[in-house]
């Protein structure tokens, strides 16, 4: 009677130490990933920050400017040039 | 022959008792020697034991997790800096910092240390010349660009490393340049918004403790301090506007001959700073050369003499104690008055004036004859109530308070000068702001360089009925007939009023004459939106009115600000018409 017992908690203890194994292989496993996913948004972040800045340098007033004056051969808006429309209050 | 009768008897499975060995006599003493032997050497185990677990453990145990934990520093990145509608105006991105141990570089091969000095942008003597060093860590260039930084990995020269670091860069460069500032080579703010935002700007760094691998991966988090990052800033700044405000500056500053400039927008309903530029000024991306006079914030750390922009507060202090009216009539005549031993001037003699006539025309006599009806101390209080004299609470590093002496000290002709704006030193944005009380129905609000989400409630100064009084005084200013007759806006009603001051250096009135030709204002009339004040500082052309100088930039600025922000046109007035003899105007 004592055998079987011993048996079967030896056999509980296998199967828990075994699992213990996997769970710790798994927890690396994931953590690895978790890492590369962390810095692939790190570095997705800088890229962002430096797309953000790339809008800003296309988006310059200075260069609107240039390019409107140069090469659109475009002048600025006088107000003797503009037609203002009121709406009419009700 | 015992021996081999030894072996014969185990391998014939003789047993022990019967074994041969155990008939040989051996001396008692040998044994114990045996035995002792193993006794000390059991001893030397235990005190080997102790010696490890008891007083090395620390040491061991460091070195131990020295091969397998690590501590990592995660870096925090520098708050952008965005204007008010989320233009990048400073961000910060990695870059590398190249370092070297010059003993280990210098004996790399002659080809090498060539290119790498072309890499890094340098001469060869150059590199050798910070490689000559007895120290054993040099940094060879900061801030290089990640595409350089692998190149220079690619070289494979041996001593040679590099450490993360950010690098601040300036889309706008010099446009917003004195606004937004710039920090050091370490991220720290050194000037403008930069400095005083650094505390809220700057990010925390974290630190975080792993254990890695034979392989050096990490496999596990040990404990981990977040980094923050710094916060993001949006500006009060309008990108669109600054750059208005900053070209048509530099096109007066070039064609007036002048040293400097300043100009300053805000916005009327919210106290924000719409834009705000100095000339000279500078790339904040390339600070190799720079001088003080490119670094100097005019708008805020300039004092000047605004001269007679300064009228109208004299002027809205005696309408609002009802000791005139705007039609009260004032002599000027002869164009000298004596106030004790000195004499007052103007211009032109203009005869009989109208208060409303005296702002027009800008005289100092009309001006100063109103002071003089009244206590010194009311106009003390008027300055020092609108932030004359006042430390300004901006939040901007080194903003001047300005200079107006106490009351009690003020002779006659010194209440009679400082009401036309001379023996009194203010700076162009706390003149800007002073006028809040004219384009606001007699309310001033604090100024903002931070966007602002909600309207800030004001604090009265006069009445709304001397606001609305002298802002018609201040329109006529601004009229053919007027001092400025250059800073009209076609579609808009505009009020402002000029100002030319002479320059004092070291304490008194710079010879031969120099000007600051100023200019104060807001527009549209009706419902004023913005108010700009505009420097030029000694413009050395043959103009040098604030009227001819500053109220051209004025009226420029408001034309295209006032049209970007679609704000409805109040006037039918199209065409200009400036008189090609301006009328006279007074210091």
């Amino acid at each position: 009677m004592s055998g079987r017992v011993n048996f079967v908690l030896a056999l509980a203890l296998v199967l828990c130490a075994l699992s213990l194994v996997n769970a710790q292989y798994q927890a690396r496993r994931l953590f690895v990933e978790l890492e590369r996913s962390q810095s692939v948004a790190r570095q997705l972040e800088v890229e962002w920050s430096q797309l953000q800045l790339d809008q800003s340098r296309l988006g310059l007033h200075s260069r609107i400017d240039a390019l409107a004056r140069q090469d659109l051969n475009m002048v600025p808006v006088t107000h003797d040039r503009t037609e203002y429309l009121t709406v009419e209050a009700k | 022959m015992t021996r081999g009768a030894t072996r014969t008897a185990a391998a014939k499975g003789v047993p022990f008792s019967a074994s041969p060995v155990l008939a040989v006599q051996l001396p008692a003493w040998r044994s114990r020697f045996v035995l002792f032997v193993l006794f000390a050497a059991f001893c030397a185990l235990v005190a080997r034991a102790l010696w490890l677990q008891g007083i090395s453990t620390e040491f061991l145990q460091k070195q131990g997790e020295l091969r397998y934990a690590r501590t990592l520093e995660l870096p925090a990145t520098r708050g952008k800096i965005t204007d008010r509608n989320g233009q990048v105006l400073a961000s910060s991105l990695p870059v590398k910092a190249i370092w070297a141990i010059p003993e280990d570089v210098l004996q790399a091969p002659k080809a090498k240390l060539a290119e790498l000095a072309r890499l890094l942008d340098m001469s060869e003597a150059e590199l050798r010349n910070k490689l000559d060093s007895d120290r054993s860590f040099v940094y060879l260039k900061r801030q290089v660009e990640q595409e350089t930084a692998d190149q220079i990995a690619k070289l494979g020269i041996d001593g040679i490393d590099t450490r993360k670091e950010y690098k601040r860069f300036y889309p706008e460069a010099d446009v917003t340049a004195h606004v937004v500032g710039f920090t050091s080579v370490e991220d720290a703010g050194q000037d403008g918004m930069e400095l005083a935002q650094q505390k809220n700007l700057a990010g925390m760094t974290g630190s975080r403790r792993v254990i890695e691998d034979r392989m050096g991966r990490i496999i596990e988090d040990e404990a981990l301090r977040e980094p923050h990052d710094g916060k993001d800033l949006a500006l009060s700044i309008d990108s669109k506007i600054q750059y208005i405000a900053f070209t048509k500056l530099k096109e007066a500053v070039e064609k007036y001959q002048a040293k400097a400039g300043g100009i300053v927008v805000l916005d009327v309903k919210t106290g924000e700073v719409l834009a705000l530029a100095n000339l000279p000024t500078y790339d904040p991306n390339n600070r190799a050369v720079l001088t003080g006079a490119q670094l100097r914030n005019r708008v805020m750390t300039d004092m000047f003499e605004p001269g007679s922009t300064l009228k109208p507060f004299t002027i809205a202090l005696g309408l609002e104690t009802n000791r005139i009216t705007p039609n009260s009539t004032f002599q000027t005549a002869p164009g000298v008055m004596m106030v004790g031993p000195s004499p007052i001037h103007d211009s032109h003699p203009h005869g009989m004036l109208t208060v409303s006539e005296i702002i027009q025309h800008s005289s100092n006599i009309g001006t100063a004859k109103i002071a003089l009806e009244m206590p010194a101390q009311e106009m003390w209080n008027m300055f020092t109530t609108v932030g004359f004299g006042q430390q300004p609470k901006f939040g901007f590093p080194g903003a001047v308070a300005g200079r107006v002496r106490p009351f009690k000290s003020w002779r006659p002709i010194e209440q009679a000068t400082m009401s036309y704006g001379q023996g009194i030193a203010v700076s162009l944005i706390q003149l800007a702001r002073a006028y809040m009380i004219f384009a606001r129905d007699g309310d001033e609000i604090p100024l903002s360089f931070q966007k602002v989400d909600e309207l800030p409630t004001g604090q009265r100064v006069i009445s709304e009925k001397t606001a609305r009084e002298v802002r018609a005084m201040l329109e006529n200013v601004v009229s053919p007939a007027g001092t400025a007759p250059k800073a009209q806006v076609p579609g808009y009603r505009v009020c402002g009023k000029t100002g030319t001051a002479y320059k004092v250096v070291n304490g008194t009135y710079a010879m031969p004459r120099r000007y600051i030709g100023s200019f104060a204002g807001f527009a549209p009339a009706s419902n004023p939106r913005l108010i700009i004040a505009v420097m030029i500082d000694e413009p050395s052309g043959p103009l040098h009115f604030g009227g001819d100088v500053a109220a051209p930039v004025f009226a420029e600025v408001a034309a295209s600000a006032l049209r970007s922000m679609n704000v409805t046109p109040d006037s039918n007035v199209t065409n200009i018409v400036v008189p090609t003899e301006a009328a006279g105007e007074e210091m």
